[in-house]
């Protein structure tokens, strides 16, 4: 059971993964990975964290902006972020 | 490769075949329909993955399994554990963890045993397949309890991120400095990361509407995490929020 060296997940792919934008096909070598790298557990967790923080910072930017165009309604879980 | 697992591989053996042998003499009606009758096809070559991500010979660890060598046990336990619990734990919550994970490597086991894994060097897409249906099943059985009893708040439980008051504090800090990174964007760079993240347009869509280059897209968002990693280094010095920093740094990345 040597480690032999490991190819991780590239970063862009993660963030697909974690934003559920990869097909099926694309998943399957992805979740496998995830199953034996603790490296890319704790990049994806990062990941995940990253995009709840951007999507909560970016839906209340777009909100308090005066220049929008449309009204945007903060999602609860943005507005607990205020 | 036992050698080299010690005294965890003891322990863990122990323990997994007290589980095995807890439910050995049921005949898991759960375990054998949530079994995968056929694992899906061998690709070309088990080693063609985009991502290897271990060097392990399958062959050998299923061979152990089937005649119920405790070693090919605690091989497969040390193997998939911390994988298994990860997956599940990010789609379902800590709730039930354990049971979870039990019932996972019972039916892998349990299958493997009956020769229901053809082909030995698929064990990843085995495990795989096993934990995604006992997500799907997980769900399935919420939303039907859910259905039957709808006097009581059962709802799906998504995992809760920010349970308790430190972490939810840490977030918002998250969420300032990030606003701060945007506010300091152009109109433009803000409304591409506003797409992308908050009203989830894909790629290929955002460049044909903004006339991006898929490079100047990717471009954007690395130094926007760039700058966030930066600021959080540079005003955040709670240990919590620092390792969080460290991590999400563009030299942490792999």
């Amino acid at each position: 059971m040597n480690k032999r060296s490991n190819r991780h997940v590239p970063e862009d792919v993660l963030e697909r993964y974690a934003m559920g934008r990869l097909s099926g096909e694309e998943c399957e070598p992805v979740e496998e990975h995830l199953l034996l790298c603790a490296v890319c557990q704790r990049s994806l967790e990062q990941t995940d964290e990253y995009i709840r923080v951007a999507q909560a910072a970016t839906a209340i930017v777009a909100h308090d902006s005066p220049n929008r165009t449309n009204t945007i309604a903060i999602p609860i879980w943005a507005a607990a972020a205020r | 490769m036992v050698a080299t697992m010690g005294r965890l591989g003891t322990r863990v053996s122990e323990h997994l075949v007290k589980w095995i042998s807890r439910d050995s003499d049921q005949s898991s009606d759960a375990a054998i329909a949530d079994s995968p009758d056929s694992v899906a096809p061998a690709q070309d070559e088990p080693d063609a993955s985009p991502y290897p991500a271990s060097a392990v010979n399958w062959s050998d660890l299923v061979a152990r399994i089937q005649r119920g060598d405790d070693s090919g046990m605690e091989d497969l336990y040390l193997l998939f554990s911390k994988g298994i619990r990860y997956y599940l734990c990010r789609q379902l919550g800590a709730q039930e963890l354990e049971d979870k994970i039990h019932d996972t490597f019972l039916i892998v086991v349990q299958a493997i045993r009956r020769g229901d894994l053809r082909e030995p060097d698929r064990l990843m897409g085995f495990v795989r397949t096993v934990v995604r249906r006992q997500v799907a099943a997980h769900i399935d059985r919420v939303v039907h309890s859910r259905r039957e009893e709808m006097h009581l708040d059962v709802g799906v439980r998504i995992p809760d991120f920010h349970r308790n008051p430190e972490q939810s504090t840490a977030f918002r800090q998250k969420v300032d400095l990030m606003r701060e990174v945007l506010q300091k964007l152009s109109d433009r760079d803000r409304e591409i990361l506003t797409r992308f993240y908050l009203h989830e347009q894909c790629q290929e869509a955002i460049c044909a509407d903004m006339n991006l280059t898929e490079t100047q897209f990717r471009l954007l968002k690395s130094r926007a995490k760039a700058r966030f990693g930066e600021l959080g280094r540079r005003k955040l010095q709670q240990k919590s929020m620092g390792a969080f920093f460290l991590r999400t740094s563009p030299g942490a990345m792999h």
